[in-house]
């Protein structure tokens, strides 16, 4: 029974989240050699026939909010779940090479727990399920993230307010 | 029948594509009966799809330098493995040489209850470390990725031993790994499975052989050679195998 998947190829896809979640390549690069490095001192403790790429996640997570916690990022970026005081409008525009880096600015602005579901869904697509495992939250927490995050990306991208989806969230 | 009212969490779903099939007529109805939310689902589409335009390259981007992507031996800890290996190669080598004087049969069974042998005398006598792993389902999961086989743990409580665990250990031709067992005398014994290399030699027949006082039991079944190892009376260790080998099958 040899192991379908090996943490090796999980490399380029741990490269993306990384990079889309720091925003700077040097931080994100450190951030995968530092998974990658508890991932192989740790494999024994990874159960066989569960996802790999998940457990990856988890670990990279793990990693990030210890960083985030020492204080080795930018405070702007606030650990807690609700929306900061600092909202700049992304300046909107239709022409899509520029909302491509309208969406890189504005995605710094959301809190870490916002960009962390919004990226694991929407550019990992995992499901939200594994993404709650991912980050051992509740599936509820995992939606009002997601609903939030999306929504207030949404208001940056357009230069407007952010506005509450106009249906209610059930965990 | 009555359907469930259309949620944020739909619609999310909706975007992500990951909605229930028999769900999605009636989302989609219901997002088409209000602007606001199509323009809502249409801008959180667009998000996902700009994610991708501006992270997916990263994908292709080659590693940087010095980008470890493989684990690298790096602390004393491996270096001290192999000198432990090292050490131990030598020293079946010597009980082999002890064994083949005094016990050919030992030594003419394709080296491998030797190899049990040795590994058995070297850790049944550790006080601090007789074991790697303590967690059975872990020793399992590792064992089992390592031997690229199934590797079952057999229970041995009705015969007086409680599992003390388990390592991986440098076999013959791979790896091998040893479950140790104890009884409430503090007497220990192993079972030692290696995946053989040639084809299955004698089937269904279990042999026993022994080094002054150790005696091993070993068996084929399957693509494995077991082994059961330890300093006790060579009828205690033929039903102790016997169990063994019934359990691994079940």
């Amino acid at each position: 029974m040899p192991p379908t998947s090996t943490i090796e190829e999980h490399i380029p896809r741990l490269r993306r989240y990384a990079r889309a979640l720091m925003g700077d390549r040097v931080g994100a690069d450190d951030l995968v050699q530092d998974t990658l490095e508890r991932a192989w001192g740790r494999f024994h403790l990874w159960e066989s026939g569960t996802d790999l790429r998940a457990w990856l996640f988890s670990i990279m997570h793990n990693l990030h909010v210890n960083q985030v916690r020492a204080g080795r990022l930018r405070a702007a970026d606030s650990l807690d779940d609700e929306d900061g005081a600092m909202e700049i409008p992304v300046r909107a525009t239709q022409e899509d090479g520029l909302m491509v880096k309208d969406l890189d600015k504005a995605l710094r602005q959301l809190s870490e727990e916002q960009r962390e579901v919004l990226l694991l869904v929407g550019l990992e697509q995992l499901s939200y399920e594994e993404v709650a495992q991912v980050l051992s939250i509740p599936l509820g927490t995992v939606m009002s993230r997601l609903s939030r995050g999306r929504e207030k990306l949404r208001a940056l991208l357009s230069g407007g307010p952010v506005k509450p989806s106009p249906l209610r969230v059930v965990p | 029948m009555k359907e469930l009212p259309i949620t944020d969490a739909d619609l999310h779903a909706y975007v992500d594509g990951l909605l229930e099939e028999n769900r999605r007529p009636a989302v989609e109805a219901y997002i088409a009966s209000r602007s606001e939310l199509g323009e809502q689902v249409a801008a959180y589409q667009q998000q996902n799809q700009l994610l991708h335009e501006l992270f997916d390259p990263v994908l292709e981007e080659p590693m940087p330098v010095g980008f470890k992507t493989k684990p690298v031996a790096h602390s004393n800890w491996n270096w001290m493995r192999y000198a432990a290996m090292v050490g131990w190669l030598v020293l079946g080598g010597l009980i082999g040489w002890s064994i083949q004087g005094r016990n050919p049969e030992l030594a003419a069974a394709n080296g491998f209850p030797q190899w049990a042998a040795v590994a058995h005398l070297v850790y049944s006598v550790e006080e601090k470390r007789p074991v790697e792993v303590v967690d059975e389902q872990a020793m399992v999961n590792w064992m089992t990725k390592r031997m690229q086989v199934k590797v079952t743990v057999p229970r041995l409580e009705e015969l007086g031993y409680s599992l003390m665990g388990g390592r991986l250990l440098p076999g013959e031709h791979g790896p091998a790994c040893q479950m140790m067992y104890q009884d409430s005398q503090g007497r220990r014994i192993t079972v030692y499975m290696t995946r053989r290399t040639g084809k299955e030699t004698d089937k269904q027949g279990l042999k026993t052989a022994h080094q002054d006082a150790i005696q091993v039991a070993y068996w084929q079944d399957g693509v494995l050679d077991y082994a059961v190892s330890g300093a006790v009376d060579r009828n205690e260790l033929i039903r102790v195998a016997e169990a063994v080998s019934t359990r691994i099958r079940n």
